[in-house]
């Protein structure tokens, strides 16, 4: 819409550089008071009307409206290994014309390169797997490092389980994703559910952010805290920070059966939530 | 007195010493000792053991049936335990097959990789346990037990500790939503049975008055052990003798594990502390603890590692450490969310049915029959992949190259933006924002 706007009027929207810094960038490098060339006017008409289309051919149908009390209550978080502030209000669907949708990363990567012939970003999940143990954990922060909620993943880690984690969970779609693989997780979202993530930027960390060679810097968070002065205050590494502190009870944790090993990382999240909360209360009242 | 307890099985050898006499190997775990209960039972009831019909036809199979029972556990099998002296008579191990579909080994209880799990799923197969995809038949699973051991115990299954109000969370934790915690007072030397009062079994003391005795009661503290007296009652639905109801105790700021042992919040907050602060297992905690009470030279050392783990977990159960999983700030919901995987994981082995993902699909899932991908570049803000590379290879220059063109049949608005970057003076600033514009839009998927 913006980019239908900028055209219109052919004027750029104040906030046309948060949202697209590509062109914002553009812009700001033009002489003060001068026209916008036409060149950049019809590359901005053309991407809108190309972005129409797809959107408008991928989004047959909207998220069903949250109806918590349809989904039956889950058994208790020490049986489900899912713990979240509150239950779901969606569950994940299955796409019956995606091919492989709910198949391990490394398929569905090396199906994409495949199907493209173009070199992408990839992430080598299962060199995160250890040996003889099970997927790992699935954690969501917010920007102040409180932990939002995780859930074990059985497998190995993928894109399925950000997505179907803030598509289950949230109620709207976060207006930021930071995740090191976001490069992929947005066509992966945006593709099952264009109607729920269409206002949703999905951006790679700045911890990760200079290993991604193969894609543009549309989703590095780095260029487009450039723009966006809001990104400035978010601490993009958060979970990095996060997860550091968590592999003290990694060891521990690699012992313990399913029921405790859930236990003692719910316990370890609580703690680590309230002493952060805590501290944030006294620097409010400082 | 000794006892053979059900549902767990041994294997006891006989070999030959000389031409008449016959020794027994039992591994149960009580072989240490002076003739365990099993090596007893054969030597005393030989000629009855002789009689009994032998589960394989060969003599020392690879694997085999013992029994199938769900109260004990499923199907039970008895698996040679090394591939060469197995398959000749000897060692031998149990694995068991739940009616959940889980295989466990005894001797290889926490590993990923077991041995002789495959005797005995080749076996399984082989007898129409499992099927094809190795699942277990459905008609088997829910098989009714061929001893029903519940009828013949009438102790509850449910077991669990004596404290069962809510604890609240430790000071350097609280937080004002939480109930301020009350002040802890001193325990008595005698304990005595309050309105707070049950049995293990979850069954609660009663207001009638019932005949109470007293008896000695442990309290593990920090740095020493106490000796108390604690007063307990027969409790009226197990009506077994070591089975009684108990004071909570937790006014007193003691955690009442099963009336002969209590440990301090103060103990079980200080592990919570230090495991959040460091890497601190279970076992360096109780090692620590060990010292602790050497130097403060306590009456009793320290319990076991098996038993203070037991008690955390059943402690941090009841305490009320639940932080909602929200910020103060952004709520349960954030508008900015960082995901990450961590690799924090227990073993494979240890894996129960039950897990509940969010990325889980059920057979009972929605479908959505809408989404039609299409190609992958389909959606790609260039779909002809031929024009997207030379697009790439003209950004991916350090300098403009001179003659180059786009057809501008394609797309016409690509064209011209090509050619105004190509025409664009040397020194422009516009040169980069324009190269990374026209990077992103070959990249866009």
């Amino acid at each position: 819409m913006l980019l239908n706007e900028f055209v219109t009027r052919r004027k750029s929207p104040p906030h046309l550089q948060v949202w697209i810094p590509a062109i914002g960038s553009i812009l700001n490098e033009l002489p003060v008071n001068s026209e916008t060339p036409q060149e950049f006017l019809d590359i901005a008409g053309w991407l809108y009307r190309r972005a129409h289309e797809v959107f408008t051919r991928l989004s047959q149908h909207a998220p069903p409206i949250p109806d918590p009390s349809s989904i039956p209550p889950p058994e208790g978080h020490l049986v489900t290994g899912v713990c979240y502030g509150s239950p779901a209000v969606r569950v994940r669907p299955k796409y019956v014309h995606i091919v492989n949708d709910t198949a391990l990363e490394d398929k569905l990567q090396n199906l994409a390169e495949r199907e493209t012939g173009d070199a992408m970003c990839g992430k080598y999940y299962n060199t995160y797997k250890k040996h003889g143990l099970v997927g790992g954990l699935m954690v969501l922060w917010c920007r102040h490092s409180i932990c939002v909620g995780f859930h074990i993943i059985p497998t190995s880690e993928g894109r399925n389980d950000v997505f179907s984690a803030l598509y289950t969970q949230w109620p709207t779609a976060p207006k930021v994703v930071v995740y090191d693989f976001a490069c992929q997780l947005a066509p992966y979202c945006l593709l099952r559910e264009p109607h729920f993530f269409r206002n949703t930027r999905f951006l790679v960390d700045q911890f990760h952010a200079s290993g991604h060679t193969k894609c543009s810097k549309a989703s590095s968070s780095t260029y487009a805290m450039q723009f966006d002065p809001n990104l400035q205050v978010v601490n993009t590494s958060a979970a990095e920070v996060g997860n550091s502190g968590a592999a003290k009870i990694r060891k521990s944790v690699s012992y313990m059966t399913q029921r405790h090993a859930i236990q003692y990382t719910k316990v370890y999240m609580d703690v680590m939530n309230r002493c952060k909360t805590r501290t944030m209360i006294q620097k409010e009242l400082a | 007195m000794d006892y053979v307890q059900p549902a767990r099985f041994y294997h006891v050898r006989s070999l030959p010493t000389s031409e008449t006499a016959v020794s027994f190997v039992c591994d149960c775990p009580n072989r240490r000792h002076e003739g365990c209960i099993h090596i007893h039972l054969f030597k005393t009831h030989a000629h009855r053991i002789h009689q009994i019909e032998p589960h394989s036809p060969t003599p020392h199979p690879p694997a085999f049936l013992v029994t199938h029972s769900s109260t004990l556990g499923g199907f039970i099998f008895s698996v040679c335990s090394t591939r060469g002296a197995g398959l000749r008579g000897g060692k031998r191990t149990i694995v068991s097959l739940s009616r959940d579909g889980r295989w466990s080994c005894r001797s290889c209880p926490s590993r990923g990789q077991c041995h002789h799990k495959l005797f005995a799923v080749e076996y399984a197969s082989h007898a129409g346990i499992t099927d094809e995809q190795g699942m277990l038949d459905p008609d088997l699973a829910t098989d009714t037990p061929n001893i029903d051991l519940s009828r013949s115990s009438p102790i509850p299954v449910v077991k669990s500790p004596i404290s069962y109000i809510p604890i609240p969370p430790p000071r350097w934790c609280h937080l004002s939503t939480d109930p301020s915690p009350p002040p802890c007072a001193s325990p008595p030397p005698l304990i005595p049975l309050g309105a707070h009062s049950r049995c293990c079994c979850g069954s609660m003391k009663a207001d009638e008055s019932v005949n109470t005795t007293a008896q000695p009661f442990v309290v593990f503290g920090s740095q020493t052990a106490m000796r108390h007296e604690i007063e307990v009652a027969d409790c009226i639905a197990c009506r077994h003798r070591l089975r009684k109801y108990g004071p909570d105790c937790g006014s007193l700021g003691i955690f009442n594990w099963n009336n002969l042992y209590g440990f301090t919040h103060k103990l079980l907050n200080e592990y919570t502390s230090l495991f959040t602060s460091a890497t601190v297992p279970f076992s360096a905690f109780v090692t620590s603890r060990h010292r602790a009470y050497t130097d403060s030279s306590s009456p009793l050392p320290f319990c076991s590692t098996e038993t203070f783990t037991r008690v955390w977990f059943a402690f941090t159960e009841l305490q009320a450490l639940d932080s909602g999983m929200q910020c103060i700030s952004c709520g349960k919901h954030p508008e900015i969310v960082i995901a990450d995987g961590v690799s924090i994981a227990y073993s494979s082995s240890k894996f129960v049915q039950g897990l509940l993902p969010p990325s889980a699909t059920t057979a009972t899932s929605p479908v959505n029959d809408t989404v039609f991908p299409g190609s992958s570049s389909s959606r790609k803000a260039i779909p002809d992949r031929k024009l997207r590379k030379k697009v790439q290879e003209l950004v991916a220059l350090p300098s403009r190259p001179t003659g180059f063109a786009l057809p501008s049949d394609h797309i016409p608005e690509l064209s011209s933006l090509v050619s105004y970057y190509l025409h664009l003076p040397v020194r422009s600033r516009l040169c980069v924002a324009v190269r990374e514009l026209l990077s992103q839009v070959c990249l866009f998927r």
